[in-house]
C-alpha cells in the first residue's frame, strides 16, 4: 500500500490514492467506516483505560449488587451498563477489561507473527532440509486440535496474561509460517533479488530489504484477522477459567462472572459479550477492506465508487454484474 | 492413488506420535503429576507414595516407554475421579460429541452453501452485501456467549427449548446451531468466492449465452465444479467444530468429551485428562486424513505432486 509508483487504471482524471480519496471512499462504505471508527474508539479505550474510566473498576458495593444500566450512583456518573454481582461498575470492568483482551490479541498476533514470518522466511528462501523440517513441523502443528492442547497446557504451566500470549502465540505461528513461505518461494526467483544478488548484497539483506517489504500487506491484513482470532480464543480460555485469573478483568471472564446471574441480570452477558463481537466483527470488516485496498484492481474500485472504476476498467462504461 | 493413501496415512501416524510425545513432555516434564494431582497442601509422604505408584521416580526414558506403550495399547490409567479407566469413560462420551458435530455440520453446510449461491446470484446487490455482513457475523460471534443468550431467549423467556442436557431433539438445537454459526460464516464466503471464479468461466456464458437462466447456471453447472474448495473449507471446519465442542458443551451441560474434558481439569484427574486430549486428537487426525483423501480423490493433480 506504500509504494507510490502504482499508477492504477488509464482514465481521464487523475485519482490519488492519499488520505481524501480513502476519506471520500469510507463515506461511501457505511459499513467499513463503522469498523475503523470502532476500532479507533476500542483502542483509545484500551490504552487510556486507567484515566477514563468513570468508576474504580474494582470498588465493591453491597448496596449497588447487580443493578441495571443507567442507575445513578454518589460520584455522578451513571452506572451506564449497570453494574455486578459485587456492585462494581460494569463499564469501568468492560474498559479495563478491553485493555487486557485487546493486548493479548495484538501481542499474541506479533509473537506469533514474528516467529512464523521468519520461520516461513528461512523455509521459503533457504529451501532444502530446513524447508523440509520446518514445514512438516507445520504440518503436525496444523494437525491438532489447538484449543484443546492450550487448555491442558495451561492446566499444566497455569493461566495468567504472559503464559496465555505465549499458549496462544504457540498455537497460531503456522499460518503465517506457510503464508510467508509461500510468498517468497515466489519472490525469490524475481529479477529484482537476482539484481540485488548481481551487485553483491547478501541474504541478510535480501531477505529483509527486498523480500520482506513486499509481504507487509497480505502479512498485515492476515495478522488483523488473527487479533479477532486471539481475542476470541483468549474470551474463550478465561470464559472456561484458563486465562486471565480474577479480580483482573477480560471480557471473557465478564461472561463467565454475569453467567450465574443471566436470568436476573440481563447486562452482564449481554454488554460484555456484545464487547467481544464487534471487536471480532469490526476487525474481519477492516482486514477486507485492507486486502481490497492492497490488491489494485479492487483498490480503484473502491476509491472510486463501483459504476465509475466498472466502466473506465472496461473503457466502455455502463454498469455489469461482474465482481 | 494408493501411494498417496499410504503417504498420507503415515504422515498422520507421525502427528499422533508427535500429539503423544508433546502430551508426556507437557505433563511429566514441565509439569510435575504428583503436583499437579494433589492439592496444595498434600503431606510430603504422600507425594512420595504417590510418585512411587506412578513411577515418577523411574528413568525418564523408562516412563516415556511406558506412557507411549500404554497409549498405543489405549490404556492411560484408571481415572482418579471415577475409579474406571480412563479410555473407557472417554470413548463412553464420545457417541455424544459426534453426534453434536454431525448435527451442526447438518446446519452449516447446506445453508452455507445456499447463502453463498443467493450472495452469487446478484452480486454487488443488497442480498450479497446482506450475506457478507452476517457471514462476517457468524465468524466473529462469540460462541458461548450467543449459547447464552440463546438459553436466555428461547429457554427462559419463551420455554420452547430446554436450557441444557442430553436427551431428545430439542437438547440439541440450541449447541448445534450455536456451533454453526462460524463454520456456517466461513463456507459461505468460501461459496461465494468458488462461484464467482466459476461464473466467470467460459461453459457458465455459453449455457447464459444458450438463454440459461442466472439461478439454473449456478445450481445446474456452477456449483457442481466448485465443491471442491467447499469440500475442503467444510472439512476444515469439522476439526474446529471438534475443538469449539469443549466450550459449548461446557455451557449446554452436553455429556460430550469436551464436557469431560473440563471436568478431568477441574478434578485434576491427570489420567483422564490425558486420555481425552489424545481421543480427540486421533479425532481430529483422522477427520484431517478423510479430508485429505477425499481432496485427491475428487482432484487428481494432489495425488501426484
Amino acid at each position: 500500500m506504500t509504494e507510490s509508483t502504482d499508477e492504477g487504471p488509464p482514465h481521464n482524471g487523475k485519482v490519488h490514492f492519499g488520505f481524501r480519496t480513502i476519506m471520500a471512499g469510507l463515506l461511501r462504505d457505511p459499513v467499513t467506516l463503522f469498523a475503523c471508527l470502532f476500532l479507533a474508539f476500542l483502542a483509545i479505550v484500551a490504552v487510556f483505560a486507567p484515566w477514563l474510566v468513570p468508576h474504580d473498576p474494582m470498588a465493591q458495593s453491597l448496596a449497588l449488587r447487580n443493578r441495571p444500566p443507567l442507575t445513578p450512583s454518589e460520584n455522578g456518573f451513571l452506572h451506564l451498563l449497570g453494574t455486578d454481582a459485587l456492585g462494581r461498575d460494569l463499564l469501568s470492568r468492560l474498559m479495563m477489561g478491553a485493555q487486557v483482551s485487546v493486548s493479548i490479541g495484538v501481542l499474541g498476533a506479533v509473537v506469533s507473527g514474528s516467529f512464523g514470518v521468519i520461520m516461513g522466511l528461512i523455509a521459503g528462501y533457504y529451501r532444502g532440509w530446513a524447508d523440509d523440517l520446518i514445514m512438516r513441523f507445520v504440518d503436525v502443528m496444523l494437525g491438532f486440535p489447538t484449543l484443546l492442547v492450550a487448555l491442558f497446557v495451561l492446566f499444566v504451566v497455569g493461566g495468567g496474561y504472559v503464559n496465555l500470549v505465549l499458549v496462544l502465540a504457540l498455537t497460531r505461528w503456522m499460518i503465517y509460517a506457510r503464508v510467508t513461505r509461500g510468498m517468497t518461494l515466489a519472490l525469490r526467483e524475481e529479477p529484482f533479488v537476482d539484481g540485488a544478488r548481481a551487485v553483491g548484497a547478501g541474504d541478510f539483506r535480501i531477505i529483509t530489504r527486498h523480500i520482506l517489504p513486499n509481504l507487509l500487506a497480505p502479512l498485515l491484513v492476515l495478522a488483523t484477522l488473527e487479533v479477532a482470532r486471539l481475542i476470541l480464543a483468549e474470551s474463550a480460555l478465561s470464559f472456561l477459567g484458563f486465562g486471565i485469573q480474577p479480580p483482573a478483568s477480560s471480557w471473557g471472564l465478564e461472561v463467565s462472572g454475569g453467567r450465574s446471574y443471566i436470568t436476573t441480570a440481563w447486562w452482564l452477558v449481554s454488554f460484555s459479550g456484545a464487547a467481544i463481537f464487534l471487536t471480532a466483527l469490526s476487525l474481519n470488516l477492516f482486514a477486507t477492506w485492507l486486502r481490497a485496498l492492497s490488491d489494485p484492481v479492487q483498490r480503484w474500485r473502491w476509491l472510486l465508487g463501483k459504476k465509475v472504476a466498472v466502466a473506465v476498467m472496461n473503457g466502455t462504461g455502463g454498469p455489469e454484474h461482474r465482481t | 492413488m494408493i501411494r498417496y493413501v499410504l503417504r498420507r496415512s503415515i504422515h498422520s501416524i507421525g502427528v499422533a506420535f508427535v500429539v503423544v510425545v508433546l502430551v508426556f513432555l507437557v505433563g511429566r516434564m514441565v509439569g510435575d503429576p504428583a503436583r499437579l494431582m494433589l492439592p496444595v497442601d498434600a503431606l510430603p509422604e504422600q507425594f512420595e507414595s504417590l510418585r512411587e505408584r506412578l513411577g515418577l521416580n523411574e528413568p525418564l526414558l523408562t516412563q516415556f516407554f511406558a506412557f507411549l506403550g500404554g497409549a498405543m495399547s489405549g490404556d492411560f490409567g484408571d481415572s482418579f475421579w471415577q475409579k474406571v479407566p480412563a479410555l473407557d469413560l472417554v470413548l463412553s462420551r464420545l457417541p455424544a460429541t459426534l453426534l453434536l458435530a454431525a448435527a451442526t455440520m447438518a446446519i452449516a453446510l447446506p445453508s452455507a452453501i445456499l447463502l453463498g449461491a443467493l450472495a452469487v446470484h446478484k452480486p454487488g446487490s443488497w442480498a450479497d452485501r446482506a450475506v457478507n455482513v452476517a457471514s462476517l457475523s457468524g465468524v466473529s460471534i462469540v460462541d458461548f456467549w450467543l449459547g447464552l443468550m440463546l438459553i436466555l431467549i428461547f429457554s427462559v423467556q419463551l420455554g420452547w427449548l430446554p436450557t441444557s442436557g442430553y436427551g431428545g431433539i430439542e437438547y440439541i438445537v440450541l449447541p448445534a446451531v450455536v456451533l454453526a454459526a462460524s463454520p456456517l460464516g466461513r463456507i459461505a464466503q468460501i461459496t461465494r468466492s468458488a462461484l464467482l471464479d466459476e461464473m466467470s468461466k467460459p461453459y457458465i456464458r455459453a449455457a447464459r449465452a444458450k438463454g440459461m437462466t442466472r439461478r439454473r447456471a449456478i445450481f445446474r453447472h456452477g456449483l457442481k465444479n466448485a465443491f471442491v474448495p467447499i469440500i475442503t473449507m467444510a472439512g476444515d471446519e469439522t476439526t474446529s467444530v471438534l475443538n469449539g465442542a469443549v466450550v459449548i458443551e461446557a455451557v449446554f451441560a452436553w455429556p460430550g468429551v469436551g464436557l469431560l474434558l473440563i471436568q478431568a481439569i477441574q478434578r485434576r484427574d491427570l489420567p483422564l485428562i490425558e486420555a481425552t486430549v489424545l481421543v480427540v486428537a486421533v479425532l481430529v487426525i483422522i477427520t484431517n486424513l478423510l479430508v485429505d483423501l477425499a481432496y485427491a480423490y475428487l482432484n487428481p493433480r494432489i495425488r501426484y505432486s
